[in-house]
C-alpha cells in the first residue's frame, strides 16, 4: 500500500489548500498550518518510503499505461519532493511573520502555496509527457497570482510578461507532445524511451519544440528576461518559493526527459554543448546583472538566472558524477536562495526599501538577517564548506576528467563572479553609520519567526556540506530508460 | 468537399491573421469571435463534435463575452493600445512561419504508430462503463488530467481576484437593458431553457458528445445573461456558500478518488457497479463549478448578488 | 421530397445572401438592423424547413422547429437592445 503515498503526496496539499480557501482563515490560520504540518508530514513519508523501497509506481484509476497515468518516485523525484517540503515548510514560518495583520492577503497566500506544493509534488511524480504539461500549467498558474500578492500595478505588469511567456512556453512543449504521440502511440515516458524512433527529422523538431519549451519556463538565457521583475518584485516568501521551487521544476523536467524518453536526441554532441553553452551564458550574463542591480532583491532575483546555469552543464559531461553535481546543485540552490530572498526581504520590511547604495548601518538593527545573508552567501559563492561547494566540486570533477576546460573556466569565473555580486552587498551594508541606516518610513523590525526562518536556511545550506553521502545515495544511479 | 475544406481553412488562417494586425481592438475581439465559431465548424468537419461544442461554447461564446467586457472596462479603448514596434512584427511573423514550416515538415514525414494509445482506449470502452470515448478518457482512464484541470481553473480565478484589486475600475451596466419591457419576458422563457440544456448537456455527457466543461459553459452563459441584464450583479465579498460552491468539483472528484483506494487500490479506480454513479455526480460538481467560475470571471467580482428585478 | 427541400435551401440562402448585403451597404444602424434580422429570420427558417424536408423525419422537423424559433426570440431581443442602445447613445450626443 506504499505506493499510494504518491497520489496523497499531490492530494493532501491540494485539498488543505481547499480547506484554507473555504475557511478564509489569516496568517495564524490554524487550518492553513496543520495543511503545511500535514504536507510536510506526507512529504517526507514518501521520502522515507524512497529511502527504504527503491523506486514506487503507482497506476492512477487502476489503468496501466499506455491506457492510463502513471505516477513514478525514485531517488530524483523523492529528492525534489524533499527539497519542496524543507524549503516550503520554512518559508510557511517566514510567511505566518510576513503576513500578520493581513487577513485577506494571507489567505489567497496559504490557498495559492499549498495548492502549488501539490502541484509541484505532481510534477515531480509524474511519468506521462501529456500529464507533465497539465502539472506545468498548475505550478505556473500557482506561482503567476503568487507574484500578484504584491498588489501593486508593476506587479500585474510583471505576472502578464510571466504569464504570456509561460504560455508561449507551454505551447511550444504541447506541440512536441502531439508529435511523440503521433509517432508512439503513447505518452508514458518509459513506453515512449522504447518507441521513439532513433533520429530522423520529426524526433528532431518535437524535441526541440519540447526542450524551447522548458527552457522559457526554466527563465534560461536568452529568456531570462520575465524572471527578474517577477522574482524581484513579489512579497519575500513568494520569492523564495518561486526562485528556489518553481524554475527548478522546469530544469528538473529537462534532466526527467533525457534519463528518460528524450535521451538519444538530448545527447547529440550538438544538442549537448549549445545546452551547456546556455548554462555557461546564463553563468556569465546573470551575474554581470546581478553585480549592476540597484535593489537588493533584484540581486538575488539576476543571481538565480545565473545559478540556474549551473544545472545546465550537466549536459555536455553527461556522466555519473556531473548528473549527481547538478541534482546536489539544485537542491543547494533551493536552501541558499531561499535563504537569501527571506533576509533580503526582511530588509525590506524593516527598512521600506532594498537600495543596496543605501543599506550602510544596517549591520546592528539587522544582525541576524545579515548573518543569514552572509552565510547563504558562501554556499552561492560555491565556497567550503557548503552544499553549494559539493556541488560545483562534483560538476569540476568531471569537467576535469573529461578535459572539458571551458567547463572548468565557466564553473571558476562563475564563483568569482557571484563573491563579486554578494561582496557588493556586504560592503555596504557592514559600513557603520552614526545615524543608523536610511529608511523610507519609520522601521518595523522583523518579527522572530522572519529572522529565525531565513536563518535556519542558511544554516541548512551549509550543513547541505556534509549531507551528501545519504542524500547522494537517496538519489541513486542515473535512471537511464525512464525507470 | 475538399473545395469547402480548403476555403475553410483559408479563412481561418485570413482571420487570424486580419485579428493580429487590426488596430481597432473592438473589430479584432469580433474577428476573433468569428474565428472560434468557424473553428468549431472545422472540429465538427473533422469528427469532433465534443471539440466543435467546447470551442463554440468556450472559445467563442464564453472567451468572446469575456474579451468584450474587458474592452469595455478598458474605458478609452484605443487610448491604452500600443501596437509593438516593426522589428518585433517581424521577428514574431517570421519566427512563426519558420516554426509552421518546421513543423509542417514534420508532421509530413511523421512516422504514425501503429499501436496508439487511442486505438486501445477504443477497444476497451466496454469496460470504462460508457460508450461515449472522450468522456471515458476525461473520466475513467485519463481522469487525474481533467481533475487537476480544476485546480488550473481555481487558481485561475484567484489570480484574476488578485489582479482585480490593483486594476481597479468600474463595469458600468448599460442603460439599454434597462426600463425595457421585452428584457423580462426573454429572460423568462430564455434562461430556464439554457439551464435544461445546460443540465441535458452534461447528463448526455455519459453517453453522447456533451460533458461537464460543455454543459457547465451552457450554465454559465445562463449567469453571463443574467448579469448583462443586470438581474445578477458582481458583490464586493465572497460567502461561504459559494466558495463552497466553487470547490465542488475539485473536492468530491479527488475524495471520490481518495476514500474509494481500499476498495480497487488505486486513486481514481472505481469499482464496476459503481461506476456510472460517481462518474454522474462528478459531472455534476464539476460542471457547478466550472459554470460559477466562468461567471465570477466575467463579472471579475468576489461574490454575487440579486439585482432589481 | 428531394426537389423542393433543395429549392427552400437555396431560397434561404437567397436571403442570407440579401441580408450581408444589406448589412454591408446600408447606412446606418437601423437599416442595417432592418436587413440582417428580416432576412435571418426568413433565411432560418427556409434551411430549417428545407433540411426537415430533406430528413424525412418528425421528430428533426420538431427539434429545428425548436431551433428556428429560439433563434428568433433571441435575434429579437437583441436586435431591440441594439437599436435601444444606438438611440440612447444619440439621445445622449444631442444634450451634450
Amino acid at each position: 500500500m506504499s505506493d499510494a503515498l504518491l497520489p496523497l503526496s499531490v492530494f493532501v496539499p491540494l485539498l488543505a489548500g481547499v480547506c484554507v480557501f473555504l475557511s478564509g482563515g489569516g496568517a495564524r490560520s490554524p487550518v492553513a498550518l496543520s495543511g503545511v504540518l500535514l504536507s510536510l508530514a506526507i512529504s517526507l513519508l514518501l521520502v522515507m518510503a524512497v529511502g527504504s523501497q527503491g523506486t514506487l509506481d503507482h497506476a492512477l484509476a487502476g489503468w496501466e499505461p499506455p491506457l492510463g497515468i502513471r505516477l513514478h518516485a525514485d531517488g530524483l523525484a523523492a529528492l525534489m519532493i524533499l527539497l519542496t517540503a524543507v524549503v516550503g515548510a520554512l518559508v510557511s514560518l517566514h510567511a505566518v511573520g510576513q503576513f500578520a495583520g493581513k487577513s485577506e492577503i494571507a489567505n489567497r497566500f496559504w490557498t495559492l502555496w499549498l495548492l502549488l506544493w501539490g502541484s509541484l509534488n505532481a510534477l515531480f511524480l509524474s511519468a506521462d509527457l501529456f500529464n507533465v504539461y497539465v502539472t506545468l500549467e498548475l505550478v505556473t498558474l500557482a506561482a503567476i497570482p503568487l507574484v500578484l500578492l504584491a498588489g501593486s500595478r508593476q506587479s500585474v505588469s510583471a505576472s502578464l510578461n510571466y504569464l504570456l511567456l509561460a504560455l508561449f512556453g507551454s505551447l511550444l512543449y504541447l506541440g512536441g507532445v502531439a508529435l511523440i504521440y503521433g509517432m508512439t502511440g503513447t505518452l508514458d515516458l518509459q513506453l515512449i524511451g522504447e518507441r521513439l524512433p532513433a533520429g530522423g527529422w520529426p524526433v528532431g523538431v518535437a524535441t526541440a519544440l519540447i526542450v524551447a519549451g522548458l527552457l522559457v519556463k526554466a527563465a534560461i538565457v536568452p529568456f531570462h528576461f520575465w524572471l527578474p521583475p517577477a522574482h524581484g518584485g513579489a512579497p519575500a516568501p513568494v520569492s523564495a518559493l518561486l526562485s528556489a521551487l518553481v524554475v527548478k521544476a522546469a530544469v528538473y523536467l529537462l534532466l526527467r526527459l533525457w534519463a528518460g524518453p528524450l535521451q538519444l536526441p538530448l545527447s547529440a554532441p550538438w544538442v549537448a554543448q549549445l545546452l551547456g553553452a546556455l548554462g555557461a551564458a546564463a553563468i556569465i550574463l546573470g551575474s554581470i546583472q546581478a553585480m549592476r542591480q540597484p535593489r537588493l532583491k533584484l540581486v538575488v532575483a539576476y543571481s538565480t538566472v545565473a545559478q540556474l546555469g549551473y544545472i545546465l552543464l550537466f549536459f555536455p559531461l553527461a556522466v555519473a558524477s556531473a548528473w549527481q553535481g547538478a541534482v546536489y546543485h539544485g537542491l543547494a540552490h533551493g536552501v541558499a536562495k531561499a535563504a537569501l530572498f527571506l533576509a533580503a526581504g526582511n530588509m525590506l520590511y524593516h527598512l521600506g526599501h532594498d537600495r543596496v547604495a543605501e543599506l550602510r548601518g544596517m549591520g546592528r538593527p539587522l544582525a541576524l538577517s545579515l548573518g543569514a545573508f552572509a552565510i547563504a552567501s558562501v554556499s552561492i559563492m560555491g565556497l567550503p564548506p557548503s552544499g553549494g561547494f559539493i556541488a560545483k566540486w562534483l560538476l569540476l570533477q568531471s569537467a576535469l576528467e573529461q578535459g572539458l576546460w571551458w567547463i572548468v573556466a565557466t564553473v571558476l569565473v562563475g564563483g568569482l563572479l557571484a563573491a563579486g555580486y554578494v561582496f557588493r552587498v556586504m560592503r555596504y551594508a557592514f559600513m557603520e553609520a552614526h545615524a543608523g541606516p536610511s529608511v523610507d518610513r519609520a522601521p518595523t523590525p522583523a518579527q522572530p519567526l522572519m529572522v529565525w526562518s531565513a536563518l535556519t536556511l542558511a544554516v541548512l545550506s551549509i550543513v547541505l556540506g556534509f549531507t551528501a553521502r545519504p542524500l547522494l545515495t537517496l538519489l541513486g544511479e542515473i535512471p537511464l530508460g525512464g525507470g | 468537399m475538399i473545395v469547402v475544406d480548403t476555403l475553410a481553412a483559408l479563412i481561418l488562417v485570413v482571420l487570424a491573421w486580419r485579428c493580429l494586425l487590426l488596430t481597432d481592438l473592438f473589430r479584432s475581439i469580433v474577428l476573433f469571435i468569428v474565428f472560434g465559431l468557424l473553428m468549431a465548424l472545422a472540429w465538427a468537419r473533422l469528427d469532433a463534435p465534443d471539440l466543435a461544442l467546447a470551442e463554440a461554447a468556450i472559445g467563442a461564446g464564453l472567451l468572446g463575452v469575456l474579451l468584450l467586457g474587458t474592452w469595455r472596462a478598458m474605458g478609452s479603448p484605443d487610448g491604452d493600445h500600443r501596437q509593438p514596434g516593426r522589428a518585433l512584427q517581424v521577428i514574431a511573423a517570421g519566427g512563426g512561419m519558420v516554426l509552421a514550416v518546421l513543423v509542417g515538415i514534420a508532421l509530413h514525414q511523421l512516422p504514425v504508430s501503429e499501436q496508439a494509445a487511442g486505438a486501445l482506449a477504443l477497444e476497451r470502452l466496454d469496460e470504462a462503463a460508457t460508450q461515449q470515448p472522450v468522456t471515458a478518457v476525461l473520466l475513467n482512464f485519463r481522469s487525474y488530467d481533467t481533475l487537476l484541470e480544476m485546480g488550473v481553473l481555481l487558481m485561475a480565478l484567484l489570480g484574476t481576484w488578485l489582479a482585480r484589486v490593483p486594476l481597479m475600475e468600474s463595469l458600468s451596466g448599460d442603460d439599454a437593458s434597462r426600463g425595457t419591457e421585452l428584457l423580462p419576458v426573454a429572460l423568462r422563457v430564455f434562461v430556464p431553457v439554457m439551464l435544461l440544456v445546460g443540465a441535458y448537456l452534461i447528463w448526455a455527457g455519459t453517453h453522447s458528445p456533451g460533458g461537464a466543461f460543455q454543459g457547465g459553459a451552457v450554465l454559465a452563459a445562463a449567469g453571463v445573461l443574467l448579469a448583462l441584464a443586470g438581474r445578477l450583479r458582481g458583490d464586493t465579498g465572497d460567502s461561504l456558500p459559494l466558495r463552497m460552491l466553487l470547490v465542488l468539483g475539485l473536492t468530491v472528484f479527488s475524495l471520490a478518488g481518495l476514500l474509494l483506494i481500499p476498495l480497487q487500490g488505486a486513486f481514481m479506480a472505481y469499482p464496476p457497479t459503481l461506476i456510472y454513479p460517481v462518474m454522474l455526480i462528478v459531472e455534476y460538481s464539476l460542471a457547478v463549478s466550472i459554470a460559477i467560475t466562468l461567471v465570477l470571471l466575467y463579472t471579475g467580482s468576489r461574490g454575487l448578488r440579486r439585482g432589481p428585478a | 421530397m428531394t426537389l423542393p427541400g433543395v429549392a427552400l435551401l437555396l431560397t434561404g440562402l437567397l436571403f442570407y445572401l440579401a441580408g450581408t448585403v444589406g448589412l454591408l451597404r446600408f447606412p446606418d444602424v437601423y437599416s442595417r438592423l432592418h436587413a440582417i434580422t428580416k432576412a435571418d429570420n426568413v433565411g432560418l427558417g427556409l434551411l430549417c424547413l428545407g433540411i426537415a424536408l430533406l430528413s424525412s423525419s418528425w421528430g428533426i422537423a420538431a427539434l429545428l422547429a425548436l431551433v428556428w424559433l429560439l433563434a428568433i426570440g433571441a435575434a429579437t431581443v437583441g436586435c431591440h437592445l441594439i437599436a435601444r442602445h444606438s438611440l440612447l447613445e444619440r439621445q445622449r450626443g444631442r444634450r451634450e
